[in-house]
């Protein structure tokens, strides 16, 4: 839980307008709305229109800083252009490494923003930004898009949790103002519950004292009305349904005959389980592959992580699509940021902001298409800069999330992504 | 907006028909006066007065930070003076143990529960040295004013923390702004500020007093804990001015001008203060050094103005804080928020208190017993309102128990003592799962973390299963019957005897497996798990 | 930045970079002076990772990531004239950061030069060749991919003789001079040590069974691996990764068990790169990104000359400074030639050893 709230801050980018401003407060003068009537009755028709549609998300999260130019937006030729070859796909005018067979077979499904202009070059801040769309210089808790998402369009009804991180090595910012019911559940790299998820006591006493624990708060709750009350017995209900529920991780048996396709490795297995989990209903599943930041040694080590990475996003891609569940689902494909187009001396590339590479596919997201390039050498975005915020906009649009929904925190309104922040509407269905 | 006509003249209204407070009336019974007649007003049926278990439990959490133990609450429930939460009310004030939980919930509300220094958080021994001090204040009922006065006069050793944490200009002005005045003039730090009146020189005016306040961090000095914290010194320096960046265009740097601006306080009113000494050089400073102290400290001006009985933002922040503190919503709320366009619910109710505070010369644990004392407070925690905080306080608030109510809780309901009970420091997975369970509004949301850490974590279960001397082993190996056992641990754990219903339950759970030791030391512990996980124990109410 | 380099007789010396170049220097004999390149190599496409020289010293063969083994005539002194421009690297490294401008090139350094074809090809990879040997006759060359392949083939015939699969991407390889055993030193490179996975193993070179296999304990990514002309020694690096700390060990194994035999140290700081016999048969040289060449004595493991390559540029001074790739020894082991990062070949004496 890295929830860094910190009472007093203040939203700069965010004036507001005079007339805003009335409209927001005049409840709290009257005293009478919830403190979030605006974006309430907003927000659950938001809710309700995602869930209709039954919108989910996987974050395939590249730690470190994926290279850009060895991926998706290939400089043959060039002296950036490094070792590796491009391959034509089944989209014209789309070509993509050659150490990517996979994820080019699904070349048709991809949006490959190609412009992508960040403000950071360190990991930290970077990936901030890349998981909230804020700056994190603000320390205002805003949450990662994972818990957004989750807020919008978690089913209620579902025994799992709506946010899962496999693995937290592409970092935990959490639900910040939206409160711990949105914390992501983090598991193994693999795929496997944390420890304390499995129950401490036997089956049977554990229903046993279920039942007192039912019993206690059944009688205390008959003159209790309390929202408190209330929400701590539903987080109980949720806790003890995923205790039971916990298998849904465990995907042993099945993974025997998918490790061939994805590729037998933690990142492959992860994969595999966001895609059981997405199946079993959770909103927003998080799976990180780690080791980008190529400094030294850059194409023999991108041309290994290309190698687990590659066949569990092209299987995921495949299964999605098998399954019918595409068209709901948005992969996207992200990092903190991208990597230098010089090649340094030690044949490595470093941290690169200024135009790098991300890839979204699914989830209505019209694919086999560019968004924006970069220059002949890939120094600088050449048309359509995307930011951190227009990224995430379009992530929350593509899922039915209003990217301008408004929260409060303490009485100051926060919006779900920065004033200015558009989506890229060229990709959207 | 004809929604917004019509709430505003229901709120003149209502202050109107409020009666006026005649001169000897008892600040608690004013309190009463004006909710009953809020009551009357929006037509709903007053409130019963909360039980006597329910007051006792919510007594002792809001005033020593803890349950009462299983003899403390026998000894309320079985009195039968009439006026026995008057005299509880008195001996919890005069408990060492309100000075302790006075200094946790100050320090919550003037650093947060993550405070972070600016190399790295805020330890717990870095936190405990400020509580001690905090406390050693309450012990000895120092006037609000004061207290504020040393905090931010950060001489005494152990009231450093306020300023290590906020240390640099910006965040000094927001945390004085928020804690002591409450406002939030942070806001006109990059734009006019959005409901006052004040500018973006209003804000670098303020921060005038605070551009030359620096702390260093000195190696700590052996704890209570017998080890070394860090600790911090606070320093003034003689010269240095707060910069605010204009519009304009310096021709030669291209960038933006930056000007001085003069120290002012929130109120207006321009500092004066003497020509520096033109040939003043300010001394190197080694590492871990500060200044010699100014010959004027514009920051003592500051707290002249602050702390002065007319200052209008004060005594109001003060009695707003205190008021939430034990009645969950602020008369502004959130507490730290007073604005032109954020009026207070019960404004002459809260004019009536911030005098008497003053009259009283800012006497907190006067301030608390009042309010304590009144019908208001020990209101019941029954009725179908489903809000935390009831905006009209009909009904009790309702709020989690803070980690360190929670700690100690658990070791007087397991039987630990309470000599355990005030050793024991939250854990840092408590903190963790069960730190800070709220949203960004302060609505309490319950998570699959806390309820994981509940079931499966250690230290519920440790505290629970029957243990050398604990409640749960006494009860297993005692000799009474299943009744008194039964009994005795309603009482300990929940501050209440069992109805009938519960305590047939109880003694049908526990007697179930009586000839198999090792199977009843088990529904012992289930029994004591149950009740300290239930929502009766999670919240103060 | 050099990537490898190989003495072609006692001569001459051929380099390969990164960027498929491939030239050939005369050595004078006399003077510090550093020499012009006469011949260029024309047919490489991308980056060049081995090179080595015949034992007749009449045929170079080269390597690399455009998947070719190019044989060159080693002597042949006859071919088109051409130019080529020693600086003519892009003037962008360091530019993480938008600038209004990349800095100008700085003006070129020429020269004249042969331009020679390739004598032959063989094509029998489909990926990054890393693996480059040929048998002590010079009958046999053994080649190794990124695609876990070795193949057998016939050095002047070019025709395959036998393929297997070992069971990572091939980094190095030799053959032994009885010509029995391959040994394949195999890595799939990873920043994390716990995924990396590194190997060195023994192959029967008839059958293409695995004979041993020393891979467990390994500190790191093999770099190189050699057998001495004599077959008594079988030397390995470490270091295809940079390492804080002596991450470049050295190691002399059993030729015929791969048992370990001897540590030499003190290693390489950050990683060893590459490793020659000497024509005595009595010292081993090795070379690592600290930019330091070591002389060992094969008798004793001991250290017994250590030579630290300064920077041309300064400012490349920490601990990401430019690597030193590879060497070679003269056959009349006089000379040792050092492939550096840093854009040049450098020529050691070792007479005065």
């Amino acid at each position: 839980m890295n929830r860094n709230i910190r009472a007093g801050a203040c939203n700069s980018g965010h004036h507001l307008s005079r007339r805003s401003l009335m409209r927001g407060l005049l409840t709290t003068a009257g005293g009478y709305a919830v403190a979030n009537w605006g974006a309430l009755t907003h927000s659950q028709t938001i809710a309700a229109e995602a869930k209709r549609s039954g919108k989910r998300c996987i974050m395939l999260y590249m730690g470190g800083g994926a290279s850009q130019i060895d991926t998706f937006d290939m400089k043959p030729g060039r002296p950036t252009g490094g070792e590796f070859r491009p391959v034509q796909t089944k989209v014209t005018g789309i070509q993509v490494c050659e150490y990517l067979p996979n994820v080019a077979r699904h070349a048709d499904k991809l949006g490959i923003i190609r412009s992508m202009r960040t403000k950071t070059p360190d990991h930290g801040p970077g990936g901030y930004y890349m998981h909230t769309g804020y700056n994190p210089g603000e320390r205002f808790p805003h949450p990662e898009a994972g818990a957004m998402i989750a807020k919008y369009c978690e089913n209620p009804d579902s025994d799992l949790p709506s946010f899962v991180k496999i693995g937290g090595q592409s970092g935990i910012y959490g639900s910040g103002y939206l409160g711990p019911r949105y914390e992501p559940f983090v598991v193994e790299e693999d795929g496997r519950v944390p420890n304390f998820v499995n129950p401490s006591v036997g089956t049977e006493v554990q229903e046993r004292r279920g039942e007192l624990l039912d019993f206690m708060e059944q009688r205390f709750a008959e003159e209790r009305k309390g929202e408190p009350f209330a929400a701590h017995r539903t987080a109980e209900l949720r806790t003890v349904r995923l205790m039971r529920a916990r298998q849904a991780f465990n995907v042993s048996a099945e993974w025997e005959k998918a490790k061939e396709r994805y590729g037998d490795n933690k990142f492959g297995r992860g994969c595999f389980t966001a895609l059981k989990l997405v199946e079993a209903g959770v909103s927003f599943v998080e799976v990180a592959h780690g080791n980008h930041d190529t400094h030294m040694d850059n194409f023999p080590i991108s041309k290994a992580l290309y190698s687990t990475m590659d066949p569990a996003w092209g299987s995921l891609l495949d299964d999605l699509t098998q399954r019918g569940l595409l068209k709901d689902t948005l992969v996207v494909w992200t990092s903190e940021f991208g990597r230098t187009p010089a090649i340094n001396v030690r044949a490595g590339r470093d941290h690169f902001g200024r135009a790098w590479t991300t890839v979204l596919a699914g989830g209505g997201i019209k694919g086999g298409q560019h968004y924006g390039s970069s220059d002949r050498d890939g120094f600088e975005v050449a048309d359509n800069p995307v930011g951190e915020a227009d990224f995430i906009a379009t992530i929350y649009k593509s899922m039915g999330v209003n990217h301008r929904a408004k929260h409060f925190l303490g009485s100051r309104p926060i919006w779900a992504t920065p004033e200015g922040s558009k989506p890229i509407e060229q990709l959207l269905g | 907006m004809p929604a917004f006509r019509i709430l505003l003249a229901g709120l003149i209204l209502a202050a109107f028909l409020q009666p006026a407070k005649a001169d000897d009336e008892r600040l608690r019974d004013a309190i009463d006066r004006v909710i009953q007649a809020g009551w009357a007003k929006e037509k709903i049926t007053a409130p019963g007065r909360s039980s006597d278990a329910v007051f006792l439990r919510r007594v002792y959490l809001d005033l020593v930070g803890m349950i009462p133990t299983y003899e403390e609450a026998t000894a309320f429930l079985k009195d039968a003076d009439p006026k026995k939460r008057d005299k509880l009310i008195d001996t919890l004030l005069a408990d060492p143990r309100f000075a302790r939980q006075q200094s946790h919930a100050w320090d919550l509300a003037m650093l947060g529960r993550s405070a972070k220094l600016v190399d790295g958080t805020v330890g717990h021994r870095n936190r405990e040295r400020f509580r001690q001090w905090l406390a050693k204040q309450f012990a000895a009922n120092e006037p609000w004013d004061r207290i504020a006065a040393k905090i931010l006069r950060a001489e005494e050793d152990g009231s450093q923390l306020f300023f290590a944490v906020n240390s640099g200009t910006d965040e000094m002005v927001t945390a004085v702004s928020r804690v002591f005045l409450a406002t939030q003039i942070q806001c006109a730090k990059c734009h006019d500020h959005p409901y006052e009146p004040w500018t973006q020189k209003d804000y670098h005016g303020m921060a005038g007093f605070f551009v030359r306040t620096m702390t260093v961090e000195v190696p700590g000095k052996p704890e209570v804990t017998n080890q070394k914290g860090k600790q911090y010194l606070v320093g003034e320096k003689a010269v240095g001015e707060a910069l605010f960046a204009t519009e304009e265009i310096d021709p030669k740097t291209k960038k933006k001008q930056s000007v001085p601006i003069k120290p002012k306080f929130l109120n207006g009113a321009v500092l004066t203060e003497p020509e520096p000494a033109k040939d003043y050089v300010e001394p190197k400073l080694k590492p871990g050094e500060v200044p010699p102290k100014p010959a004027f400290s514009r920051r003592e001006k500051f707290i002249e103005w602050m702390t002065a009985k007319d200052n209008p933002y004060f005594a109001r922040a003060a009695v707003n804080r205190v008021w939430a503190q034990f009645m969950g919503r602020g008369f502004v709320h959130p507490v730290d928020d007073f604005n032109s366009q954020n009026a207070p619910s019960n404004p002459e109710l809260l004019k009536a208190i911030e005098k008497e505070f003053v009259a009283h010369k800012f006497d907190l644990k006067w301030l608390v017993r009042e309010i304590v004392t009144s019908e208001a407070y020990q209101a019941t925690d029954l009725g179908p309102v489903a809000d935390a905080m009831p905006k009209h306080y009909e009904r009790a608030r309702i709020r989690p128990l803070s980690v360190e109510d929670l700690t100690a809780s658990l070791h007087v309901a397991t039987g630990l003592g309470l000599e355990s009970a005030l050793k024991a420091e939250p854990s840092s997975q408590m903190l963790q799962y069960l730190g800070q369970p709220a949203d960004g509004q302060g609505r309490f949301q319950g998570s699959l973390s806390e309820h994981l850490f509940l079931h499966n974590g250690d230290q519920f279960r440790g505290l629970c299963r029957p243990n050398k001397g604990n409640l749960p082993e006494k009860l297993l190996t005692g000799s009474e019957d299943w009744g008194a056992k039964v009994e005795r641990l309603f009482l300990s754990v929940l501050s209440r005897p069992p109805t009938s219903e519960e305590k047939e339950r109880f003694i049908k759970y526990l007697s179930a497996d009586a000839k198999d030791p090792k199977a009843a030391a088990q529904r012992m512990e289930d029994a004591v798990w149950v009740l300290v996980s239930c929502s009766e124990f999670r919240f103060n109410r | 930045m050099v990537s490898a380099v190989a003495f072609i007789g006692s001569d001459k010396v051929a380099a390969a970079n990164r960027r498929g170049d491939l030239l050939i220097w005369n050595l004078l004999s006399t003077g510090d002076k550093s020499p012009e390149p006469a011949r260029r190599l024309v047919g490489h496409t991308g980056p060049i990772n081995r090179l080595l020289c015949s034992p007749d010293g009449k045929t170079l063969i080269s390597a690399g990531n455009d998947r070719a083994v190019r044989f060159w005539d080693a002597l042949a002194s006859d071919g088109n004239p051409g130019t080529i421009v020693m600086n003519d690297g892009y003037r962008f490294v360091g530019v993480t950061e938008k600038v209004a401008k990349l800095p100008d090139p700085p003006p070129p350094v020429t020269a004249k030069v042969v331009e020679q074809k390739p004598i032959r090809e063989f094509a029998g990879h489909k990926e990054w060749i890393w693996g480059l040997a040929l048998s002590r006759d010079g009958k046999t060359l053994v080649t190794g991919d990124d695609s876990k392949l070795v193949i057998l083939s016939d050095a002047q015939k070019g025709t395959e003789q036998r393929r297997w699969k070992v069971k990572q991407w091939v980094r190095a390889l030799d053959i032994s001079p009885d010509g029995k055993v391959v040994v394949t030193a195999e890595q799939l490179p990873h920043l994390s040590e716990k995924e990396a996975e590194n190997g060195l193993r023994g192959w029967d070179a008839q059958t293409g069974e695995m004979k041993f296999d020393a891979s467990k304990g390994l500190s790191g990514g093999v770099t190189t691996v050699r057998f001495s002309d004599d077959g008594k020694y079988l030397a390995f690096c470490v270091g295809s990764i940079d390492r804080d700390g002596p991450a470049g060990k050295v190691f002399l194994l059993n030729p015929t068990t791969g048992e370990k035999a001897r540590e030499l140290t003190p290693a390489h700081v950050r990683g060893a790169t590459d490793l020659a016999f000497h024509p005595d048969g009595k010292h081993l040289f090795t070379c690592g990104r600290d930019r330091v060449v070591k002389a060992w004595q094969l008798s004793d493991g001991a250290q017994v000359h250590e030579i630290s390559l300064s920077l041309q540029d300064k400012g490349k001074q920490g601990p990401f400074t430019p690597t030193l790739h590879a060497v070679s020894i003269a056959p009349d082991g006089k000379l040792l030639a050092v492939a550096d990062a840093e854009g040049r070949v450098v020529i050691c004496s070792l007479a005065a050893k």
